[in-house]
């Protein structure tokens, strides 16, 4: 087995006909933080939501190129978009638990969904487990029934990471998963991601250089839909090899 | 803040004023209108009330005579046909609209979705008469089959114990109540239904559900959409007349068996108003059933918005 | 590793049942008004041309006549009335108590008329029947004498205005909150008084929505039977000369024809059905081309 857990080859995403993720690649080894950077409508969420096969709910989206996990390819056509899903956890910007549900039931749904536990028993640890992981289960261990909706975002959003870490993932996706919560809360999941990665890759898409520089092992940056610029981080941001990543760490662009 | 901040408007200049009290007589007629009509229909209550009692909503009797010594109503098997009927109508809409709704959100194409939509408005717009008229001619004598047949093999079931000679029945009143009621509640639901963020239609996607399990998961996060749509509906039910007074058979019968013909409060009003100028107490029983039909869409409403702020209040207060 | 899943192939299969099962319903809410437009196309249709298109429309009726059945003429010209009256009596007070609606939209007061207004449009209409029986029919056919007097096709107009009204009220409180805010503020800023200012210009503005709401009103209004059943008094053979005599329109002329036992009757009654539903849709559709969503 390939030490890279995700490699993306020459893939191109088209939303209604805009070509928005330009033949991009790129590999991400296991246990590490991979950070996506670039401007606003760069094209990062896309490209993140065709590495799980989100885009497959897009009507208007488009697919070419390859994305192996764990060395199968997600487009080739014996994959159903579930299997991969199941594998790929994803976080996003918005911190997004059904609000209608327990934050038990939060979490439960995806191991519900997809047959992973065969008893009560076996679903409350594998809940428990998830919320401990998402340094949560000490907030809330006394009231698992309560509707996900009465969280503060910060707990939201550790709660929608316990929802994605419950289907055990081989890859995490997070898609700026600060951008809505306050340095407080920003933190507590930098010091998350930090821990998580100790167990599975994460790809962070983030729209700060300083989050990317404090938690990520390799930085790509995009621009324009184009891989510009990819790397351990530690280079990217002493010397930056195209003046575009550059003039993007400098906030110029 | 006091109450006549809160209800009052704020106006700013003499020209607010001159345009605030130019429309002052807008709350003051829709208060009086809504007040005068539950006055009117008290009022001509009144003597029934006064004779019977409350027994005029418990008892199940309609004895007309010359002699308004003799004269004797009860509403009792009319309130029980609004209600059942009603009830048939919501279990029949319910399946139906969630399904027409959610259709219309994800399965059919863009390109068909506004043939789809005008049909469902067109279903909403079609006279009440026209349904009934249907009803009459088309569903009675199917719904007669279907419900002897029922009562061949499922005889020993209350619902299905008794056959019906006509088709007019309960059970045809409350399907075609049903079919009646769909476009309003599939709209609500609708509504409700395509305000959902999208964040959360990827979030369930995200975790690995199929189409079905994403659609099941969203439903439920419209719950109380669902739950106001059902009570429009029902309300919208039991409010209805001449279609169901064509096909319930006009009864006097309270009976679970779907077989068995019945009346509903409107339905009763309809039939006996024509023959209440002759009698004493007559049109003053039709009003009592009035002022149930009123109490029991109220009754419904309440319950409706008591759910929704119980749930709401689960899902965002105090912790 | 193997990406083919066989615990999936379960809840694929389920997937595809599910949503057919829900195509099913979906389909099977639309199949009775799929019925009905057929029914009533082919049963009208046929009722019609037995008179042909304008004597139907506009004869008296002769049900037990199966050479010469002529049409619903006079109740024809009865709706018509009470179309017309209702109307001119309801759309008005509509737009007066739209405006107050959503001119003061912040104010409790406004609110609570919205929320009455909402509380009137599901109050049965039979009951807005009953109401005006009371205190209009009933007054009149005390002064006149006699069971049977006092109905007349006003009374029934104000019924129907009752019946349309808070509708038409919400539509117009809605369509006027939909002027985007540049707008308004521009209307504002011409310097006319506020009553100018809303009833000259902002109305204009939001025409469309006004006019999507008047028509559903109307089409309602003339689709509507119950309350007319204690009001117009009926009357399906003679021209109504004035309205306030009593008289028929077409939704009571179905009602009663159709409970009639000569077939003669029931065609009158499905050649009229035909007439009320091409009615309706035709405003359906128009207010359709006019906007994106119509709300009934
Ligand atoms: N449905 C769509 N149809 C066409 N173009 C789209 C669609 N959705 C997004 N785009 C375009 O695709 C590009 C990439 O969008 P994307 O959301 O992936 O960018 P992003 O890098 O995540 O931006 P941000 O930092 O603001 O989140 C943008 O230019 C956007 O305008
Ligand atoms: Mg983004």
């Amino acid at each position: 087995m390939p030490s890279e857990v995700l490699v993306v080859e020459g893939l191109n995403v088209w939303l209604s006909g805009k070509h928005v993720v330009k033949n991009v690649s790129f590999k991400v080894p296991d246990r590490t933080v991979f950070a996506l950077m670039g401007p606003s409508g760069s094209g990062k969420s896309t490209l993140l939501r065709a590495l799980n096969r989100l885009l497959d709910i897009y009507e208007e989206a488009e697919v070419r190129g390859r994305v192996l996990l764990e060395g199968v390819d997600i487009y080739s056509p014996g994959v159903d978009p579930i299997w991969v899903r199941r594998r790929v956890g994803m976080v996003f910007q918005h911190p997004n638990p059904f609000p209608h549900l327990s934050i038990y039931d939060n979490v439960a749904i995806g191991p519900r969904l997809n047959r992973m536990v065969k008893s009560k028993r076996e679903l409350d640890e594998l809940v428990r487990w998830a919320l401990e992981k998402a340094y949560l289960w000490d907030e809330v261990k006394d009231r698992l029934h309560m509707p996900a909706a009465k969280l503060s975002g910060g707990q939201k959003q550790r709660l929608s990471i316990a929802r994605a870490l419950a289907l055990k993932p081989r890859v995490l996706l997070m898609d700026e998963p600060t951008a809505n919560l306050d340095p407080v809360a920003t933190e507590k999941i930098e010091e998350l991601i930090a821990e998580l990665k100790r167990e599975i890759p994460i790809i962070l898409v983030t729209h700060s250089p300083e989050q990317a520089a404090r938690v990520a092992d390799y930085t790509a940056f995009l621009y324009y839909g184009e891989l510009v610029e990819v790397g351990p981080t530690g280079k990217i941001f002493t010397q930056p090899e195209n003046p575009l990543t550059e003039r993007y760490l400098l906030r110029r662009i | 803040m006091g109450l006549r901040e809160r209800l009052l408007p704020r106006l700013r200049s003499r020209d607010d004023r001159v345009f605030f009290l130019v429309h002052l007589p807008v709350p003051v007629i829709v208060f009086m209108l809504l007040a005068s009509m539950l006055a009117v229909i008290l009022y001509m209550s009144l003597p029934i009330l006064e004779r019977e009692g409350l027994r005029v909503f418990t008892s199940n009797v309609w004895r007309p005579s010359d002699d308004p010594a003799r004269e004797e109503y009860g509403l009792l098997a009319a309130i029980y046909g609004t209600v059942y009927t009603s009830v048939i109508a919501v279990l029949v809409a319910a399946p139906l609209a969630v399904s027409l709704a959610v259709a219309i959100e994800e399965l059919v194409p863009r390109r068909l979705r506004g043939a789809v939509e005008v049909l469902v408005d067109l279903m909403a717009a079609t006279p009440t008469i026209v349904y009934g008229v249907w009803g009459l001619t088309y569903l009675a004598p199917l719904m007669k089959t279907v419900l002897n047949t029922l009562h061949e093999h499922l005889g020993w079931i209350p619902f299905f114990s008794k056959p019906t000679l006509t088709g007019l029945s309960y059970g045809t009143a409350g399907v075609l109540l049903g079919i009646m009621v769909v476009p309003y509640a599939a709209a609500v639901i609708r509504e409700a239904y395509s305000m959902i963020p999208w964040h959360l239609r990827e979030a369930v996607y995200s975790v690995g559900a199929t189409r079905l399990e994403a659609i099941r998961v969203l439903l439920g996060s419209v719950r109380p959409s669902i739950v106001a749509a059902l009570v429009l509906a029902m309300g919208r039910a039991m409010g209805e007349t001449v279609a169901v007074s064509l096909v319930i058979g006009n009864s006097l019968n309270i009976d679970v068996a779907l077989g068995s013909p019945g009346t509903t409060v409107s339905s009763l009003i309809a039939s006996k108003f024509k023959a209440a100028a002759y009698y004493e107490y007559m049109m003053s029983a039709l009003f009592a059933g009035g002022l149930a039909l009123f109490l029991i869409g109220l009754a419904v409403n309440t319950l409706g918005i008591l759910y929704i702020r119980r749930w709401e209040e689960e899902m965002h207060g105090a912790a | 590793m193997e990406p083919r899943d066989p615990s999936l192939r379960r809840r694929r299969l389920l997937d595809r049942l599910g949503l057919a099962v829900l195509a099913g319903l979906a389909g099977a809410a639309l199949l009775p008004l799929l019925h009905i437009l057929y029914t009533v196309a082919v049963n009208g249709a046929a009722a019609i041309a037995r008179s042909g298109l304008v004597e139907f429309l506009t004869a008296p009726p002769r049900p037990l006549d199966p050479e010469n059945p002529g049409g619903i003429g006079p109740a024809l010209l009865g709706s018509l009335w009470l179309i017309a009256l209702s109307a001119a009596i309801g759309v008005p007070l509509a737009v007066f108590a739209g405006v107050f609606i959503a001119e003061f939209r912040r104010a409790g007061l406004s609110r609570l008329v919205l929320l009455l207004s909402l509380l009137l449009v599901e109050f049965p209409t039979i009951l807005v029947g009953l109401y005006v029986y009371t205190v209009y029919v009933l007054p009149r056919q005390r002064a006149t004498g006699g069971v049977g007097e006092g109905y007349s096709l006003l009374a029934g107009a104000l019924a129907l205005a009752l019946v349309m009204m808070p509708y038409v009220a919400v539509q117009v409180s809605e369509a006027l909150r939909g002027v985007p805010r540049e707008l308004r503020e521009a209307a504002f800023s011409l310097g006319a008084s506020r009553l100018k200012t809303v009833y000259r210009v902002l109305l204009g503005v939001a025409r469309r929505g006004i006019l999507v709401g008047v028509l559903i009103g109307l089409a309602k209004a003339a689709g509507e039977t119950a309350p007319l059943l204690f009001t117009i008094g009926g009357g399906f053979e003679a021209y109504p000369r004035s309205p306030l005599q009593h008289g028929g329109a077409v939704p009571l002329l179905i009602y009663e024809y159709i409970q009639q036992a000569q077939p003669g009757y029931h065609q009158l009654a499905w050649g009229a059905s035909l007439v009320l539903l091409a009615l309706v849709s035709g405003i359906m559709l128009a207010s359709r081309l006019l906007v994106r969503r119509v709300r009934l």
